[in-house]
């Protein structure tokens, strides 16, 4: 047996090496390794070659292990992850671009709340806030308004550079209020201690039974410019009820913040001057308070997405709907009135493989019954020009990654998405630990002739390494 | 009126596509590649994990299919084969990993029915979605199988090519060879070509594994000899009676510091002495006068 075979004999029977020590079972370095609960072949060699005769890979309950099925088959459910790190490995996820924060809330001990996004600037959970084990997608975290007063008991994610700053912001939360409390804060990012540091803070507002979205246009704004919604829209409460409010900068006064609630928008009307940018805070991101002037919530927040773009409303009702259905996102092409529309994804890599593979496929062309919807002209291979107004169809094209191929034109070209699984994205030397986010733009145009329909089809993000 | 027609027939599709939302998705999946022999009529067992990192549970597809690689940069396409999906049998070709959790995804790959030489197969776990909609979106993660069914397809290779800087100052003589799979493209054979990497005179010799090169097809590998030298060297790079050489002035390990210790010291040295004798002439006129 080489020195590989070695590594790779000792990495498969270490964990059970290790769990069996945990147990106080006695070990040796036998072929079969088992206690009264497990038996695993220790002639397996990484995860590949074991004797097809031998009977010593069904596993019973453990831990948080079990069989799967009846057991006849070997295969098995372990805990996330096992920890092997000879054999390269892959996540590939897809979400809605612009991400750069995002809380799924879903740890059930510690301190620390993971950040999903590519920065991962994790979060601390502060006392009196607890883990809330029945969130809306798995768990949450439950604020304790009334024994905070100064808000530090929340989800606080220290200010780093990828927090929107610029004329554009998404911010999105699943919210369970316990009852009707006004100036109890959900999301926010605004220091009001001294020295303070405004930016920006959603929270239910001062009556009525509605919110208030601040906007900070000092670091020492005492909070006069901001937007209401209409009284009743907040009505609600023990219940999870999403919310999302977009800021877009460029706009006029009345369009600069909208409100989303259960994917739906919500009329508001506006205090005092919106800023036409965001207030740069220091301040920490705050999931559950406003720290510095209390107004910790009385309930629960789950699934905190911060993106540094203004979701559509089309993209808003897709993550309401998609999260309903206990998907994390939602994707879709949105409204198509006039001219073309778009959809932006990041397909989200972590590997460390050196070198890896993004192919795409679609099922079939957009359909809907026996009509269909062409492709664009273009190809992976050749890429052609979005025209406004005479490109027709589908296409896809790649606006950014870590080595941006220049056939794409910085996103100015497209290709039809291929009916098989084909390469669109490669690359060598990818660096253990970094994290590639691949920016895929969709792009869709019809004729004036084209029938009216529901259209449907699925895009398939196919990740491989590079043998 | 033609215009407004259409407008019309846009706003139905518009509220069609309104309704339907798209989910996306997230896996983890490893090992991402393995390599195996099966002697004749032999079947073999593995596994694969497969992990899904979401706070809910998630349907997964599992299936097989082949790959072939498409060009020199190694990208791989994808078919589907009745023949690999007999030869390999999984456990499950779907299944509801819970929330958090990793399924350990056991398959059987069977020699008899796998067809015979050099076989490229990928075991695919992918999401399912359950809602339809305007380019609703699936992730894909593949396992790769490389695998030999008794004997093992053509091993012939040529290097084509050594891209080397002419000047080497690291601690290492690096560079790329290129080397092509001179087996028919038709006989859909490949490997790893082991490539002899050597420095002439008084350098050592090493083996790289290179890339996956399959028939017909031409990759590059990128090699680093350790190294401790000064002077022209020739560095040759071979894969059986194929050979390429290139020339290159090598300064490295710790010749490198003694070269740059020359290059400074060594003007300080030439303008002190000319400094010195200029003075010393210069002393010496003064002196006469």
């Amino acid at each position: 047996m080489g020195k590989w075979g070695v590594k790779k004999l000792v990495s498969s029977i270490l964990p059970a090496i290790i769990l069996s020590l945990v147990l106080g079972v006695s070990v040796t370095m036998a072929a079969t390794i088992s206690s009264s609960n497990y038996s695993i072949d220790g002639n397996l060699g990484g995860s590949f070659g074991g004797q097809l005769s031998s009977t010593n890979y069904a596993m019973t309950t453990i831990g948080g292990e079990a069989i799967v099925g009846s057991g006849q088959s070997g295969s098995y459910i372990i805990d996330q992850q096992p920890t092997n790190s000879v054999t390269p490995t892959m996540q590939l996820s897809v979400q809605p671009s612009g991400l750069v924060a995002y809380y799924p809330l879903d740890e059930t001990s510690g301190t620390t709340l993971a950040d999903a996004s590519q920065y991962q600037h994790d979060g601390t959970l502060n006392s009196p806030a607890t883990f809330d084990a029945s969130g809306k997608l798995s768990g949450a975290v439950a604020m304790n308004g009334p024994t905070d007063s100064t808000g530090s008991g929340a989800v606080l994610v220290s200010d780093h550079a990828n927090m929107p700053t610029g004329a554009t912001m998404t911010v999105e939360a699943w919210v369970k209020q316990t009852s009707w409390v006004p100036n109890q804060t959900m999301v926010s990012q605004w220091k009001y201690s001294a020295p303070q540091s405004g930016s920006w803070a959603i929270s239910t507002g001062p009556s009525n039974n509605s919110l208030r979205i601040l906007l900070a246009d000092s670091a020492s704004d005492p909070g006069n410019n901001y937007v209401d919604t209409a009284t009743n829209s907040w009505n609600t409460f023990n219940t999870w009820r999403h919310v999302v409010v977009t800021y877009d900068g460029n706009l006029s006064q009345a369009n600069k913040v909208k409100v989303y609630i259960d994917g739906v928008q919500t009329g508001t009307t506006v205090t005092g001057t919106l800023p036409s940018t965001l207030y740069n805070s220091t301040g920490d991101l705050s999931i559950g308070s406003f720290p510095g002037r209390g107004w910790a919530l009385r309930g629960s927040v789950d699934h905190v997405k911060l993106f540094n773009r203004t979701l559509s409303p089309a993209e808003v009702n897709a993550e309401h709907g998609a999260q309903n259905a206990g998907t994390p996102a939602g994707l879709t092409l949105g409204t198509l009135i006039s001219g073309s529309t778009t959809s932006s994804a990041d397909a989200i890599v972590r590997t460390n493989a050196a070198d890896y593979g993004l192919s795409i496929q679609q099922d079939h062309n957009l359909q809907s019954g026996a009509n269909t919807i062409p492709a664009v002209s273009g190809s992976i291979a050749s890429p052609q020009t979005w025209s406004e107004g005479t490109t027709k169809g589908l296409g896809f094209t790649v606006f950014g990654a870590p080595t941006l191929d220049s056939k794409w034109a910085s996103g100015a070209s497209y290709a039809a998405i291929p009916s098989s699984a084909t390469t669109f994205y490669s690359t060598s030397g990818h660096v253990n630990g970094a994290i590639d986010v691949i920016n895929v733009r969709l792009r869709l145009d019809i004729a004036t002739t084209q029938v009216s329909g529901a259209y449907n089809n699925t895009v398939t993000y196919t990740g491989t390494t590079i043998p | 009126m033609k215009y407004w027609l259409g407008l019309l027939l846009c706003l139905g599709i518009v509220l069609s596509m309104q309704q339907s939302v798209a989910a996306e998705g997230s896996l983890q999946v490893q090992p991402l590649q393995n390599e195996a022999s099966l002697q004749k009529g032999e079947r073999k067992k593995g596994f694969i994990d497969i992990t899904n990192p979401r706070p809910v549970d998630t349907k997964v597809k599992l299936s097989v299919a082949g790959f072939k690689q498409v060009d020199t940069a190694g990208n791989l396409s994808f078919y589907d084969s009745e023949q690999l999906r007999a030869g390999i049998m999984l456990d499950y070709e779907e299944y509801t990993i819970p929330a958090n959790k990793t399924l350990r995804l056991f398959y059987i790959v069977d020699g008899t029915k796998l067809p015979t030489g050099d076989v490229f197969a990928a075991i695919f776990a992918q999401t399912i979605n359950e809602s339809t909609g305007s380019a609703a979106s699936s992730v894909r993660i593949g396992s790769l199988l490389i695998l030999t069914n008794e004997t093992p397809g053509a091993r012939q290779a040529e290097i084509t090519k050594i891209n080397a800087p002419w000047l080497q100052t690291g601690a290492d003589v690096h560079g790329k060879v290129t080397i092509k799979n001179t087996a028919p493209p038709s006989s859909s054979s490949g490997f790893f070509p082991d490539v002899t990497i050597g420095l002439w005179p008084f350098g050592q010799t090493t083996s790289i594994k290179g890339p996956l090169v399959f028939a017909g097809n031409s990759r590059e590998a990128k090699f680093a000899l350790p190294s401790n030298q000064l002077g022209i060297y020739k560095l040759t790079a071979s894969y059986g009676e194929s050979k390429k050489t290139q020339w290159m002035l090598v300064v490295t390990g710790v010749w490198r510091w003694v070269a740059l210790a020359l290059v400074t010291i060594l003007p300080v040295t030439i303008f002190g002495a000319v400094y010195y004798l200029r003075h010393r002439r210069r002393t010496r006129k003064e002196r006469r006068l």
